[in-house]
């Protein structure tokens, strides 16, 4: 597999306020990341730094461009949807599609319109007159017509229904996926997003903490359903996350033998949400 | 490519402020053109009157020797141009700082300016664009529009001249022969760029202004200034040095004054280049290096500064 998105060593500091901190990433074709981690660990730093558009120390990489010297280069190849509503509220669709037809060598403005004919967006319509949900539709179709190789989206359904965001991640696998391409996405809703993804990067306070693809990640933890009774031999297999409730104790384990857990209790494999849980309270427990 | 991500750009500068750029001209068309109706409505004129005045005046006219209608018609008309053309540049001189004090601020406000950074086109483009559509395209807007009125003018002056030359036998078309009308609207024209150029420190210091500020981005245009002055005064003052080194740099950089504008005209054969000589001779090397560090500065700002 060709690595289409190489980070190594990446460090930022805010002032006296470190937000990276020796960042390693190797993002490849087919690939679709989640970039998971609490409010404030570095997910967006991270991602501007991959895009250019926050300074940096370490190496990055994005299809054989520097991000801050190749910058217009690589955006030719880069699709990026922000965590916010970033659309401009004077802008018409008329003058999205048009400009975007002019300024992206590898945009193609039927496909944008042929994703829009399936929304109730009109071409006449200015940003400020659409819902919340349909800016990031536009936005979408506005991206999904970009030929990327690779996609960044950062918490991009923050706000919008359910509905919505199920619609967005079904048009992104059905619109824009294939496996000569690589989407790197943050999310706090990672349960709506764990099917989809192929790979997950944990980060925590500027530092990955896990990066695995999801199937290794299935493998390798386990949730068990402990009896009460149970509890004390469990803890001996020092577990990352318990959670007592009702006189039944959950724990999630990592890379603990089967057969051990299964004396236990129930063994169940768990949700990338878990895990994420787990992870993230290893101290503490 | 380039230019074609140029133009977009533009389009783009157009689009967002298109009720600001086509409405302030045509409003302003439409005071030039409907004022005088009004007053000839309100104030019950009798247009039979009207005519008849207009008659007189056009027989003296024609009476005037072709000597003395070469020397005075082209002045005249000249002056008439730059009557009418005065208040679409100085209003367009207000729409111009209003565009270069918020064209850099209101992309970060919104939020936008991560959108516009998601796409190839790079900030050095960006702020040439903007600089482009702020310095020469707002101008021609305003000049567009003045001169489209001068124009219409011109047709109405045609058919009064048709009306009076069949109905009385009054003709006044060696008047619009010496009124030397192309070269009169040329030289308004010509101005145009020059001052572009003259004004660019000014348009830098703006557009810095605007992308640097969190708040209030005519506020950092300003105050920065007012307080080097009064500070600048005050150690003038106490350390007793014969003159403001940045009060006078200002002052004699941005002043036409009339003084000079006389003996300029005296000096010119044709008082109609005088003013273009004089905006011309102000260009100098500050012009350059002033406007490069505060361009460089703006771009800097719009690269490096986080958004988020």
């Amino acid at each position: 597999m060709s690595s289409l998105i190489s980070v190594s060593g990446l460090s930022k500091s805010y002032g006296s306020k470190k937000v990276l901190s020796g960042v390693n990433l190797s993002l490849n074709a087919g690939q679709i990341v989640g970039l998971v981690g609490p409010n404030g660990a570095g997910k967006t730093t991270c991602l501007q730094a991959i895009l250019g558009l926050t300074d940096f120390d370490g190496d990055i990489s994005v299809l054989g461009h520097h991000p801050r010297k190749d910058r217009v280069k690589m955006l030719n190849e880069v699709a990026y949807i922000s965590d916010v509503a970033i659309l401009p509220k004077w802008l018409k669709v008329s003058q999205a599609l048009s400009y975007m037809q002019d300024i992206h060598p590898n945009f193609d403005i039927e496909k944008a319109e042929e994703f829009l004919a399936k929304t109730n967006i009109a071409n006449n319509d200015k940003v400020k007159a659409l819902s919340k949900g349909m800016v990031a539709q536009l936005h979408l179709a506005l991206i999904l017509a970009i030929d990327a190789k690779v996609l960044i989206l950062d918490e991009p359904t923050l706000g919008l229904d359910i509905l919505t965001r199920r619609q967005f991640y079904s048009h992104l696998l059905e619109d824009f996926y294939t496996e000569e391409k690589c989407i790197v996405v943050t999310t706090h809703q990672i349960e709506e997003i764990e099917h989809i993804l192929t790979d997950v990067a944990f980060i925590q306070q500027g530092k990955i903490v896990l990066a695995q693809s999801t199937d290794d990640i299935k493998e390798r933890f386990n949730l068990v359903a402990v009896t009460s009774e149970q509890v004390p031999q469990a803890d001996e297999l020092q577990p990352l996350f318990k959670n007592s409730m009702m006189g039944l104790t959950t724990m999630l384990f990592d890379s603990q033998d089967k057969e051990t857990l299964q004396g236990l209790g129930k063994v169940t494999v768990p949700s990338l949400a878990d895990v994420f849980v787990g992870i993230m309270n290893k101290e503490t427990c | 490519m380039n230019t074609l991500i140029m133009k977009a750009s533009i389009k783009k500068e157009l689009w967002e402020f298109n009720g600001m750029l086509k409405w302030v001209p045509i409003t302003l068309a439409g005071v030039f053109i409907f004022i005088p109706l009004l007053a000839v409505l309100l104030n019950g004129i009798d247009m039979s009157v009207l005519l008849q005045e207009l008659v007189e005046i056009s027989r003296e006219l024609s009476r005037l020797t072709e000597m003395q209608q070469t020397d005075k018609v082209g002045e005249v008309f000249f002056v008439s141009a730059i009557a009418l053309f005065t208040p679409f540049i100085a209003i367009g001189f207000i729409v111009q700082v209003y565009y270069f004090v918020t064209c850099l601020f209101d992309e970060r406000r919104d939020q936008s300016v991560m959108f516009w950074r998601s796409l190839p086109v790079s900030d050095g483009m960006t702020i040439a664009c903007k600089l482009l559509t702020g310095a020469v395209v707002i101008p021609v807007i305003f000049f567009g529009a003045a001169t489209l009125l001068m124009l219409l003018m011109l047709v109405l002056a045609v058919v009064a001249s048709v009306i009076l030359s069949v109905g009385y036998d009054i003709s006044l078309w060696g008047w619009f022969a010496s009124a030397d009308i192309i070269s009169g609207i040329g030289y308004i024209w010509l101005s145009l760029l020059p001052t572009a150029i003259w004004l660019l420190p000014l348009y830098s210091w703006l557009m810095l202004a605007s992308v640097y500020a969190n708040k209030a981005p005519f506020l950092w245009a300003v105050l920065p200034i007012v307080a080097l002055l009064v500070i600048e005064a005050i150690v003038v003052h106490y350390l007793n040095i014969s003159q403001p080194f940045f009060g006078h740099f200002i002052a004699d950089y941005f002043s036409l004054t009339p003084d000079n504008l006389a003996s300029m005209a005296i000096e010119q054969e044709k008082s109609r280049s005088a003013a273009l000589q004089l905006i011309i001779a102000q260009i100098d090397y500050r012009t350059v290096l002033v406007s490069t560090g505060l361009l460089f500065a703006a771009y800097w700002f719009r690269v490096n500064k986080s958004e988020s």
